[in-house]
């Protein structure tokens, strides 16, 4: 588990990650969503070990990163516009990550970069950004470590790509239980992938919960009251949202499923039925409980 | 895996990286290596094919044993320490290897892809530095084995070349490791090339640059501050104060000793090894602290920046300050010049920092921190609140001086023949303030103190003048009336320490002070080298006048007499005498190593022996003179049937070039440089010329000269008696005597105002002006 107390670091003056607790547990896909410069960046690179935090800590299984090569080798990172060596073919990139990653899976390399149609010996400098994303998570799922950290990694793959590469994740989670820690400031590529998302706003982390659990307890109600009635009649909802076009209304309301179905029914409304709420809804209301308009935050 | 093969396989991997770095090694030193060295033995082979064509026949030496001299030669120059190129390459590979070694520092990209991995920074550090080293050590050793071949090929075995090439080596490298130390560490402290450069540059100079700083403020502010022992002093922080400096000196000091003496340069080397090591040490340790965020910014390290910009700030501060004081000595330019150094120094530098324009001013408080700095650095000179002009010793911690008084006794060129490591003498000239300090031990504290007091009350005065109005410093006017010389003197303390100060004092004024000093067989003992030889070591004396020497004698009876009588002649010379006699001869002890040189001289010149000293600097060094109150020595040399009172004679004499350098008038001019002999305008129009053509009046002006005008290396053996320089008189003599080559000449002058009265008609020389007249110990005025 990676955990972080109080996680902290600055720039000069400028706060780029102001005391963020957090807590990515083994085996699930963690989110981190943000806008430019909320500190995603930032907070994966300290949990890289790449930048030491000016305060706080974060840890490996208790273990802190910074300069300590047993957390190192758990984790791959592959950053926002992640390097290669000049003149570089995917080959030897592989050859030199292989020195580092001692359990690296060179045959599932090959194997990988032929199904993505990549050539192993063409240079890296020659491949569009797609493609050198690609490379990067195949380089990085090979080394077979227990967690990959992605910055930015699916700004730029095609669809068709990003399912490929959510495929690549969730069989690697399936088989040996490995935890990608994803940051983004696009809500919609992780909707699918994600099992627990932190949101990032200005350094500190606005809420960061199961999307499971997020999702048991909002819903969307579409109904078609009585006459004479309004969505403040229907006591005992807790309402946080409500959109009105002629007699529909649609309702975001929190709490169990089962509850709110009952309190509907007891209002006796002349229609009424539960639909899914979409990731973005979720963090809309969310955020507006925060007091934040999400909307201005990362859509 | 273990960490070796990790260091291992990550040096494969940056090797990869640098190939290009290995390729462009490659390249140069083959070029400085096996190229020049197939070049220079293709070129001696070539000549030995002519030598044979042409039936060339070397003294002593078969042909084959010159072209192997030759081909030996070569290899020296181009595998030792004379390889000028080699060093270059070694100087520019070292800066361009840091630079490219750790310029990934500098990517934000970069430093994400290297410190994310799970690889200890020290290691990725001494992974890179030393693959940078070890590039250029297999270069280098690479292409020296193939020099070494192309030698061995063409005679030069590598039993006579291997070794000290191997020491050069060793001395590039520990070059190369000490200036690739050091710009490893700016490379560390900088975040963005364009700044590691400057930083580079600031670095490598700002020592040096800082101790000539300090320097020229000493000499402008402190009176009394030795000019020759500061310049040893600042030399040594100068050219130890850079590793770029340090490896030419080394460099340097190596060019000058034989091959067979090059395993004496090793300890320096030694010790580079040692410096570098500490830096690279150093250097770990900054790439550990670096932050990964440095990638970028000017600095790596926020702290560092304050503390550089002060010491950048203040020294062009004060500097500027007093630079521009010293254009008109007005207290508004050094104003202007402080505000001007402190302001575009300290907004340089913020934008530098920021890379922003706008922040020039940001950091006020730094510049206000610096100027305070800065003004206590002038207020420190000029004030001199440490009393370092008023320092005389205490008679308590006083132990013994040495003095030197260029004006009373400004020696010639004295030198030593030494024995060297090749067992071969060779003559090392001898620096006169050293000589002295060396061997003076003055003990009366009263003399020293009366002078010491004399020249610091002096330097109170010239430094309140020279404050004033400094332009006018050292005019004679300003000095008043007497004789005046500079006097240094190293004090030598109860605890060990010597102490150097140099005065300026009036001897006239001083006259019982250095009476006393003088007569003091420890001055004369310290300052004159002839108390320094050992009499058993003296093997023949000879003397010297009018640039003809003579052998004396001999006879190791005669000269030990002679020896004997001229140091109790020299012992018992007073001021007195010396500001009223000119030397009539001089004389030259020559000893058992002198004789050992110059014989050795004498058969190495058959060679081609190209030495430093030649036969004729006898003529320059080591004589002593003569005064007429000599008397035990003059007899003597009268009884060796040398006469000090010989003199030329118009029939020995070709002819007369009188050089007037009195300054003339208008009216006079065209006139005094008329060549009455040839009737013709002499091309120098300062010079005339009087031929012994057989004409009665030429013989008599002739006739005048030799009669008043005295041998001036005799006259200004003994600057305490005047001269007059406002004529020189050339004299060419009709036989060509002791072998000296046509044209040259012997130089007189007159020891008095009066001139020759047919020559002062026909020059029309006015002695009421006196320009060029050398004042003696006893007057304004001359005889």
């Amino acid at each position: 588990m990676i955990e972080a107390k109080d996680l902290t670091k600055k720039f000069d003056d400028i706060v780029a990650v102001d005391h963020i607790n957090a807590r990515i547990r083994d085996g699930y896909v963690f989110g981190l969503i943000g806008t430019n410069g909320a500190g995603k960046s930032t907070f994966l690179r300290m949990a890289s070990g790449v930048l030491k935090p000016d305060g706080g800590s974060i840890r490996i299984d208790g273990e802190d990163i910074y300069e300590n090569v047993k957390a190192k080798s758990r984790f791959f990172y592959i950053s926002d516009d992640q390097y290669f060596f000049a003149n570089a073919t995917p080959e030897e990139m592989q050859k030199y990550y292989r020195i580092l990653y001692p359990k690296y899976d060179t045959q599932r390399f090959y194997r990988l970069l032929e199904s993505f149609d990549l050539d192993k010996r063409r240079k890296i400098g020659t491949f569009s950004k797609g493609m050198k994303k690609q490379l990067s998570v195949i380089l990085g799922i090979c080394a077979n470590t227990d967690y990959i950290f992605c910055d930015e990694t699916f700004d730029g793959l095609d669809p068709v790509m990003r399912q490929a590469v959510k495929s690549l994740f969730a069989n690697d989670m399936a088989e040996r239980n490995l935890t990608p820690i994803i940051a983004s400031h696009n809500l919609r590529e992780l909707e699918d992938i994600c099992d627990h998302v932190g949101l990032l706003h200005k350094g500190g982390i606005l809420l960061s919960k199961d999307l499971d659990e997020m999702k048991l307890n909002i819903h969307k109600i579409q109904c078609v009251l009585r006459a004479g009635m309004k969505a403040e009649d229907l006591t005992g909802l807790d309402i946080a949202k409500t959109e009105t076009r002629g007699s529909l209304l649609t309702l975001t309301v929190r709490g169990t499923r089962e509850e709110i179905e009952d309190c509907m029914r007891s209002h006796e409304p002349l229609f009424f039925e539960t639909i899914p709420l979409s990731l973005e809804e979720i963090f809309i209301s969310e955020t507006e409980v925060a007091g934040y308009d999400i909307k201005k935050l990362i859509l | 895996m273990t960490s070796k093969n990790l260091y291992f396989d990550l040096v494969r991997e940056d090797l990869k990286r640098r190939i290009w770095a290995v390729g462009l090694a490659f390249l140069v030193f083959f070029l400085c290596l096996p190229v020049v060295s197939a070049m220079v033995t293709t070129e001696a082979v070539q000549n030995y094919e002519n030598w044979i064509r042409n039936g060339t026949v070397f003294t002593g030496y078969t042909l084959e044993t010159k072209l192997h001299e030759r081909i030996l030669d070569a290899a020296h120059d181009i595998l030792g320490f004379e390889n000028f190129f080699l060093s270059c390459t070694i100087v520019v590979a070292a800066f361009v290897a840091a630079i490219t070694g750790f310029q990934h520092l500098n990517s934000k990209k970069q430093v994400d892809f290297y410190h994310s991995v799970p690889v200890r920074r020290e290691i990725l550090f001494t992974v890179r530095y030393l693959t940078g080293i070890g590039i250029m050590l297999a270069m280098y050793l690479l292409n020296l084995i193939l020099a070494v071949i192309v030698f061995a090929v063409n005679g030069a075995g590598p039993a006579e070349t291997i070794g000290p090439a191997l020491i050069t080596l060793l001395a590039n490298m520990a070059g190369f490791c000490l200036i690739y130390g050091l710009m490893t560490i700016v490379m560390m402290l900088t975040g963005n090339f364009f700044i590691a450069v400057l930083g580079g540059i600031v670095v490598f100079s700002y020592i040096p640059v800082a101790a000539l700083m300090c320097q020229t403020l000493m000499e402008i502010f402190f009176i009394t501050t030795p000019g020759h022992h500061l310049s040893e002093l600042f030399d040594n922080v100068v050219g130890y104060g850079s590793p770029f400096l340090a490896y030419i000196r080394m460099m340097s000091n190596g060019n000058n000793l034989n091959y067979s003496e090059y395993a004496a340069i090793l300890p320096s080397v030694l010790k580079m090894f040692a410096v570098s090591v500490v830096m690279q040490a150093i250097a770990t340790v900054l790439y550990r602290l670096r932050p990964s965020e440095a990638a970028g910014k000017a600095m790596a390290f926020s702290r560092t920046k304050a503390p550089i910009k002060f010491l950048l700030v203040t020294p062009c501060a004060a500097y500027a300050a007093v630079t521009f004081w010293l254009v008109y000595y007005r207290i508004g330019w050094a104003v202007f010049g402080f505000l001007m150094g402190l302001v575009i120094s300290h907004c340089l530098i913020e934008i530098i920092y920021h890379f922003d324009f706008r922040k020039l001013f940001a950091n006020l408080p730094h510049m206000g921190i610096c100027a305070a700095f800065a003004l206590a650095i002038i207020g420190f000179f000029y004030f001199d609140p440490i009393g370092y002009d008023r320092y005389v010793p205490k008679e308590g911690a006083f132990s013994s001086a040495a003095v030197t008084a260029p004006s009373l006794d400004d020696w010639h060129d004295y030198g030593i023949a030494r024995v060297n490591a090749d067992g071969a003498y060779e003559w090392n000239y001898l620096d006169e303030n050293n000589y002295v300090e060396n061997n003076m031990t003055v003990t009366d504290y009263g003399v020293i103190a009366e002078l010491a007091n004399a020249g610091a009350a002096r330097a109170k005065e010239i430094k309140k003048w020279k404050l004033g109005g400094g332009p006018r410093y050292g005019s004679s006017e300003e000095e008043g009336p007497g004789f005046w010389t500079y006097m240094n003197v190293a004090y030598r303390l109860r605890n060990g320490k010597t102490v150097y100060r140099s005065y300026r004092v009036n001897v006239t004024e001083l006259r019982d002070t250095f009476d006393r000093l003088y007569a003091g067989g420890e001055y004369k003992a310290g300052v004159y080298p002839v108390y320094g030889l050992a009499a058993e070591s003296v093997t023949g004396v000879y003397a010297a006048k009018a640039g003809k020497i003579s052998e004396i004698t001999t006879d190791a009876e005669l000269t030990g007499e002679l020896f004997t009588a001229y140091k109790e002649d020299l012992a018992a010379l007073t001021l007195e005498q010396r500001a009223n006699e000119v030397p009539v001869a001089s004389l030259r002890f020559l000893t058992v190593s002198e004789q050992e040189y110059i014989g050795m001289m004498t058969r190495s010149r058959v060679t081609g022996y190209t030495g430093s000293f030649r036969l004729d600097d006898m003529r320059e060094v080591n004589f002593f003179p003569v005064y007429p109150s000599f008397e035990k020595t003059i007899t003597l040399l009268a009884d060796a049937g040398y006469d000090v009172d010989e003199r030329l004679s118009a029939d020995q004499i070709a002819r007369i070039e009188v050089v007037n350098n009195y300054p003339y008038s208008t009216e006079q001019k065209g006139y005094a440089y008329y060549d009455y002999e040839t009737e013709q305008s002499s091309e120098d129009d300062r010079h005339f010329t009087v031929r012994n053509d057989g004409s009665a009046e030429n013989e008599k002006t002739i006739e005048e000269i030799v009669a008043l005008a005295k041998p001036a290396d005799l006259v200004k053996m003994n600057s305490l008696h005047g001269w007059n320089d406002n004529l020189e008189f050339r004299v060419f003599l009709k036989d060509e005597e002791d072998g000296m080559p046509e044209e040259s000449y012997l130089d007189y002058i007159l020891v008095t105002r009066e001139v020759p009265e047919s020559l002062k008609e026909r020059i029309r020389y006015d002695r009421t002006e006196s320009s060029s007249i050398h004042y003696g110990l006893n007057g304004n005025d001359l005889d």
